[in-house]
């Protein structure tokens, strides 16, 4: 593997921006495809690692052959211990990064920054130091998927709703449908992360690592199934659910199978990770290295949210009862207008408890899995 | 008051309290969609399959035993016994878990 310059013998790392090979020390750029590789043959299926142990979370961190790394992208935890240098299965492909780390910071700050329930010492961790670039591994399958549902749903007879219930079963074939191939990082994650746009992939060149973190798929064949029948059947519930001409319609059971097709694709996708503790909690925000989409649930200043909900809440108080005791006390238009108030709070009250508590309990959900320790209880959640 | 009116008077009570909680939340819920939560569009169907759905039962106003019809007809893997080539990096994989 070629990781030095030829001028000056300096490292190159991968730059997203220019999408070249940089030398470190003089800035001379080679694209990773020109390079030569002096041990193409014994490459040609495996590339070298060195991997590193978290002692604390337990992860592995691989780099690529001479990358050093200083701290453990998954728990924030500073020391990792070198365990040994490892071939791995060479991918068959990669996309590789095209937001610079800078950039990525910027897509943080930019989304999370400027509001004010981000607690001041979380914005001020984010700074692209505090960013690491890894190539998380995907199987890029085709499949095909089979569900069988059924559902019910109301619709308005006069006055009042009926329940009905439906019937559905089908078959659909999908095409390179991405997996996330590791352990650690969660599915549910990974799969807020997509999607990748395949048209930037490139075979894999391990030059392309330089300057990254990496992870090798240790995902067996059955998780991949598994992994991808839960994919598929969340895509597929979406669709079904909107086949059936009624309200507030839901799945009541349903069964489904998917078959892989031979040939899955393992691919290296970039994913930035931002790993920062507060209140001795860890959190991972994520950036997908080639759209930018952030995916992750930032802490907030929880007091703040607790007076605002309060006040919010006293004040709604206040005015229902104000509008009330003007409709009772007035036997003017003021009084019908306030009657009109006091039923539409009501009703509003009443249509958005349900939008409201589901809500905070998803943010409160996406929290979880935030917090990267949930990330390793991957094998716990994961359906098959 | 009678007792029918002070019951009355409290289930105005509860009606504004729970009412106001109802906005409160939603009002807390859009506060913490908007400033600390991103991500939450998930893929669509149709970003992998270019003819969608093809239904092989689509059956409506049914009554709640055909439940039990649908599982019997279409409860079996239909891939069952299906043999496909697995890489070898999943091979390595499965065998290190002991699966193989």
């Amino acid at each position: 593997m070629a990781v030095i310059c030829r001028s000056c013998a300096g490292r190159l790392v991968f730059n997203p921006a220019s999408q070249a090979l940089e030398c470190v020390k003089c800035g001379n750029s080679y694209r990773p495809e020109d390079i030569e590789d002096e041990n193409a043959e014994l490459h040609s299926k495996y590339y070298d690692t060195r991997v590193y142990i978290c002692p604390q979370c337990g992860a592995e961190v691989i780099t690529s052959d001479t990358e050093v790394s200083t701290f453990c992208v998954y728990c924030g935890n500073p020391a990792v211990v070198f365990d040994r240098v490892a071939k791995q299965y060479r991918p068959d492909g990669i996309v590789p990064f095209k937001i610079t780390r800078e950039e990525a910071a910027g897509v943080i700050r930019k989304r999370f920054m400027n509001n004010p329930i981000i607690p001041k010492e979380v914005k001020a961790r984010c700074v692209p130091e505090n960013l690491r670039g890894i190539y998380v591994p995907y199987w890029v399958v085709n499949a095909e998927f089979r569900e069988a549902d059924f559902l019910k749903g109301e619709v308005k007879r006069g006055k009042s709703s009926v329940t009905y219930y439906y019937t559905r079963a089908g078959e659909v074939r999908l095409r390179n449908l991405p997996i996330d191939g590791s352990e650690i990082l969660s599915d549910d994650v990974s799969f807020r992360l997509e999607p990748f746009y395949l048209e930037d992939a490139r075979t894999f060149d391990e030059d392309y690592l330089n300057g990254f973190y990496s992870n090798t798929s240790d995902i067996t064949y059955s998780d991949l199934r598994a992994a991808a029948s839960e994919h598929c059947h969340r895509m597929y519930a979406e669709e079904v659910v909107k086949s059936v001409k009624a309200n507030n319609v839901k799945i009541v059971d349903s069964l489904y199978w998917a078959d892989i097709q031979d040939d899955p694709v393992y691919m290296m996708m970039p994913v930035w990770f931002f790993t920062f503790r507060h209140e001795e909690k860890p959190y991972t925000i994520l950036v997908n290295g080639q759209t930018g989409r952030v995916v992750g649930t930032m802490p907030w200043k929880t007091k703040s949210v607790w007076a605002f909900a309060i006040s919010l809440f006293v004040l709604l108080l206040g005015l229902i009862g104000f509008a009330l005791w003007a409709a009772l006390g007035r036997g003017n238009d003021l009084a019908s207008v306030a009657m009109y108030i006091v039923i539409a709070m009501l009703a509003g009250g009443f249509a958005l408890t349900a939008t409201g508590f589901n809500g905070i309990r998803r943010v409160m959900n996406n929290l979880k899995l935030t917090q990267s320790e949930s990330m390793f209880r991957y094998v716990k959640r994961r359906q098959g | 008051m009678p007792g029918s009116a002070y019951l009355m008077f409290a289930v105005y009570i509860a009606m504004f309290v729970f009412s106001a909680v109802g906005i409160t939340a939603f009002v807390v819920y859009k506060v913490l969609d908007k400033f600390a939560d991103f991500g939450d569009t998930p893929p669509k169907l149709r970003d992998y399959t270019a003819g969608g759905i093809d239904y092989i039962r689509s059956h409506d106003r049914v009554p709640p035993s055909d439940k039990y019809h649908l599982f019997a007809d279409y409860g079996v893997n239909p891939y069952e016994g299906r043999r496909h080539s697995v890489p070898e990096q999943l091979v390595k994989n499965s065998r290190d878990e002991g699966e193989m």
